[in-house]
């Protein structure tokens, strides 16, 4: 039984906090994946309003109450009542035999993996417990 | 405590997301809506950023600086405006075309 723990140590409990962040932040990625890969455009705006809960969320979880009354009000209602509007409005063009999307997704990737590349940096200094002050200076 | 880079992770993501729907989307209204995942990555960046540098004050145990709040807030503040603004401009560009794919959106190039 001793081995066994040894060999493979149970993950650390998280605490509370970390307990609400991971669904929350699982729930906003998933959504924010959905944003994009979605085909149909309502599907869209619908994850979208998931996502921008999601944020609203993690600003409550930041202690930033102000802002996430502030993001539900102007995103999650104006904003997301503009872009079904919209969509409602303009229905029926993108449903046809043109493709989604167009020809740009390899320019994309590489950004986006520059993108990953900074946030994965960023997590290995902070987990190597790199001084940020120094880096800078 | 949840680790600082645990947010910035979320929010890489969360603007990568972004990126590649502006990027590759074909619909203006798909790519109004990347922006605006942009805008909340990068809005989670500031906001954490703000929770995890030096607020409190050490003589006086007050909340001194709110200067990541403040700029999340112009940036919902703009954020609004923006998709206001593109919305519209989509709306009236539909009237006098009948497309909202960007492909076909080339008036201005004579």
């Amino acid at each position: 039984m001793d081995i066994i723990q040894q060999l493979f140590p149970l993950p650390p409990i998280p605490t509370l906090q970390q307990a609400v962040f991971i669904p929350l932040a699982l729930f906003t990625a998933v959504c924010a994946l959905l944003v994009v890969l979605s085909p149909n455009l309502f599907h869209n705006a619908l994850a979208l309003v998931g996502t921008l809960f999601g944020v609203a969320g993690i600003y409550a979880l930041l202690e930033a109450e102000f802002l996430a009354i502030s993001q539900i009000l102007v995103y999650v209602w104006s904003i997301s009542t503009l872009i079904t509007f919209a969509i409602m409005l303009s229905r029926g063009m993108m449903f046809g035999a043109t493709s989604k999307t167009n020809k740009q997704a390899g320019t994309a990737i590489d950004g986006i993996v520059v993108i990953g590349f900074i946030g994965w940096c960023n997590f290995v200094s902070a987990r190597s417990k790199l001084d940020v002050s120094i880096a800078v200076a | 405590m949840v680790p600082l880079s645990w947010y910035l992770v979320l929010a890489a993501f969360v603007f990568s997301c972004g990126l590649y729907g502006a990027l590759v989307r074909r619909n203006a209204i798909a790519v109004l809506m990347g922006i605006e995942l942009m805008l909340n990555g990068v809005n989670i960046n500031l906001v954490a950023f703000w929770r995890y540098g030096d607020i409190i004050d050490k003589a006086t145990q007050q909340v001194v600086r709110l200067d990541g709040q403040i700029f999340a807030l112009f940036v919902i503040a703009v954020a609004a405006a923006e998709a206001a603004v593109g919305l519209a401009l989509i709306i009236s560009i539909y009237r006098n075309r009948k497309t909202v794919s960007l492909d076909q959106m080339d008036l201005l190039k004579g």
